[in-house]
């Protein structure tokens, strides 16, 4: 199957759009702010995320940005970058801030080596996951919480193992086998039985469950049957719109993003009606502006939760925890579907 | 020993090979100026991307071709694909046309033997990847599918390719599936090249070449089992030169040359071959320290044995190993462009070979 050329123009239309909004969203200081929470907005792992969009739109071709730069300046001491300049460092801001140096010269090794030591320092030996905090980040300090009450905060996460793996992967200056193979054995383990993995950091399945099977696979640590089955399951639960619904009941087009990238991982002839039908529903939500529309996305646990799918009540629209909050720059919904777009594009182009 | 951490060493060291190299081409004219870069940058990517599009989709069929501009596949390697698939491919374009040109004036079969070496190139640089980024016994099937016997087959009966192809679709493994249908694609475009020249002298030639290269792209992949250093680095310069020497001999197969012009064009694809060696161990000499990699930067020139610690990066840094190197680099650019200019008749033509040689040069460091 090949992308119509009518298709095809709105497809790059619609991503021209949406990346002209997400660089006339950048603040005066070069980087790019979103998720509003009691810290302030998130800075420095948000331009990670953002940048590494773009890199992904030029299929890994861009040129150092500026924001880049003021990224180098801001890495902490400990080699580490956090939600923004606020915050104690993290392994997933760092994780991505990373990432969207992997397409670049490598103009600065000492500070992509100190970045790499920091994700491995956050490595949970007893059960070969990733940390979001380590106890040296001293995050209990900033929430002026007891150090008692951080352990969901400090254990390993299936979203953050996922993407600081992929970082690890990704970085020429990064040759450590034994790491990948646990962490991504730690990914394998946290499968649910339905196949798709849960997430610590974000609501429903599908930012883990695409994080988590695109790390798999560049590690080949799925076989295609295993990863097709998770495919099959991910087609299984999409609606005849075109969309995904999560537990909330709401569509999210969010969701339908990295749901799609999921499918695109592995294409598949039998699956692509599904997917130009999904592509054909994003192409309509796109709003004049060339973004499209945020909903609560991030969730943000009690520090002591460690299970967060124990929580009944999750409120939206307040701050602090047990909350789930939503891009209101709609920059994090944006650049996640301009990418399932670029990928799609790229993979059926006529 | 020095008294800076291991990674500052590293900046200075990154720094040091950049700039040292930077001038050193710029004094000899050597090195392009942004402006030209630039713009054989984006004209470059075009006629990459305009071989991808056509050239490329019609070797790996509609489905291989959205996998392979999928977000996994090769791995941990996919973002450098996906950066280099259109330059890997307009590389191999350009110096099949390139070399064409310094043999022949007679532009008509210029076209179709540089889609082979732009064919031939990419399969090159895919099957780097797919070593590199591959688990031993999906290697050790890609190797039991593709031995000895089936490019004996292959080189041995032009129908033969045809055949192999259609086998591919069986293959589950995307990444071997894809090779193989760029090698088989490869062959087959070899085939309808030179099977016009009857030469049969030409076609064995070719053949044994392959054979070379394929051998040392699976040495690199064995460095423990090679207990000398100077092997290792044979090993190391034969995987960089022969791609280009064979893509010379594609290049001049049809035609009668005169055989002081044939070994001409013979000298000129080795040395181009020795520059992008040496700009390899130049470009990742950060990284390869890192990994533990070989890199001839590290080798003690005394005892030629292979020296990779705090100690050699400080020796570097302070010795003129690496001024030499690029010293060396540079006498190879100019012996390249001497060739160039000295061969064929076309001014036109042997500006762009030049330009197009400049630009890959000043690309290999970015």
């Amino acid at each position: 199957m090949v992308v119509s050329e009518s298709i095809q123009k709105e497809l790059k239309r619609s991503i021209n759009h949406s990346t002209g909004y997400i660089h006339e969203k950048r603040a005066l200081d070069g980087l790019w702010y979103d998720f509003d929470t009691l810290a302030g907005a998130s800075s420095e792992w948000v331009s990670g995320y953002i940048l590494s969009t773009l890199s992904l739109l030029s299929d890994y071709s861009c040129p150092i940005d500026r924001a880049h730069k003021i990224l180098l300046t801001r890495q902490r001491a400990n080699g580490g970058w956090a939600y923004n300049h606020k915050v104690p460092t993290d392994a997933d801001s760092t994780s991505w801030v990373m990432m969207s140096f992997s397409g670049l010269p490598l103009w600065r090794p000492s500070a992509m080596i100190r970045g790499i030591n920091f994700i491995r320092d956050h490595f949970n030996h007893a059960d070969g996951g990733f940390t979001t905090y380590a106890p040296k980040d001293h995050i209990e300090q900033f929430i002026e919480a007891n150090k008692d009450l951080t352990k969901g905060w400090l254990g390993s996460h299936t979203c953050v193992t996922a993407v600081a793996l992929q970082s690890l992967l990704f970085n020429k200056l990064h040759s450590d086998q034994e790491i990948i193979n646990k962490g991504c054995r730690f990914l394998t383990e946290n499968q649910q039985s339905n196949k798709l993995w849960n997430s610590y950091w974000w609501q429903g399945n599908a930012y883990s469950t695409f994080h988590c099977l695109k790390t798999l696979l560049l590690a080949k640590h799925i076989s295609i049957r295993d990863a097709k089955k998770v495919i099959d399951e991910v087609i299984s639960r999409m609606s005849v719109e075109g969309y995904w619904v999560e537990s909330n009941n709401d569509s999210s087009l969010f969701s339908t993003a990295l749901f799609l990238r999921t499918v695109l991982l592995l294409p598949d002839k039998k699956n692509l009606k599904a997917v130009s039908k999904c592509v054909d529903y994003l192409l309509q939500s796109q709003l004049t502006d060339g973004s499209w529309p945020s909903a609560p996305i991030l969730r943000i646990p009690p520090p002591m939760i460690t299970n967060p799918e124990t929580l009944m009540q999750w409120k939206t629209g307040e701050m602090g925890t047990g909350v789930i909050i939503e891009d209101q720059n709609k920059l994090f919904t944006t650049a996640t579907i301009s990418s399932a777009l670029h990928l799609y594009n790229k993979m059926f182009l006529n | 020993m020095s008294d800076w951490p291991v990674p500052f060493l590293l900046d200075e060291l990154w720094l040091k090979t950049r700039r040292t190299i930077v001038h050193r081409l710029e004094e000899k004219g050597l090195w392009l100026n942004s402006d030209e870069y630039s713009s054989l940058w984006s004209d470059q990517k075009e006629v990459g991307l305009v071989l991808k599009n056509s050239l490329l989709k019609n070797a790996l069929g509609p489905h291989d071709f959205a996998i392979i501009n999928s977000e996994a596949v090769f791995g941990k390697l996919n973002h450098i694909l996906k950066h280099k698939l259109p330059f890997s491919l307009a590389f191999g374009h350009e110096l099949g046309a390139g070399f064409y040109t310094l043999v022949s004036e007679d532009q008509e079969r210029k076209h179709q033997i540089a889609q082979t070496t732009a064919l031939f190139n990419l399969g090159i640089s895919l099957f780097d990847f797919f070593l590199d980024s591959s688990e031993e016994e999906v290697k050790d099937e890609f190797k039991s599918i593709f031995n000895s016997q089936a490019l004996h087959d292959i080189q041995s009966n032009k129908n033969a390719a045809p055949t192999f192809y259609t086998r591919c679709d069986a293959i589950e493994q995307n990444e071997i599936r894809i090779l193989l249908k760029v090698i088989a694609c490869f062959y087959q475009s070899l085939y309808s090249t030179i099977q016009e020249s009857g030469n049969r002298h030409i076609i064995k030639k070719i053949n044994k070449l392959l054979l070379k290269a394929y051998q040392a792209e699976i040495n690199s992949q064995l460095q423990q089992d090679i207990n000398e250093d100077a092997d290792l680095r044979l090993v190391s310069k034969s995987k960089s030169t022969l791609p280009f020497q064979i893509i010379k001999n594609i290049a001049v197969a049809q035609m009668k040359v005169d055989k002081n012009i044939e070994q001409s064009v013979e000298r000129l694809s080795y040395t181009i071959g020795e520059i992008f060696w040496l700009l390899d161990d130049l470009a990742d000499v950060v990284s390869d320290y890192q990994t533990n990699q070989l890199n001839s930067l590290f080798c003690n020139q005394k005892s030629e044995s292979y020296m990779m610690d705090e100690g050699s990066i400080t020796q570097i840094l302070a010795a003129d190993d690496l001024p030499r190197l690029i010293n060396h680099l540079c006498s190879k650019i100019q012996r390249a462009e001497h060739s160039i200019s000295a061969s064929g008749t076309d001014i036109e033509s042997n500006l762009r070979f030049r330009q197009i040689l400049l630009f890959y040069v000043r690309d290999w460091l970015s």
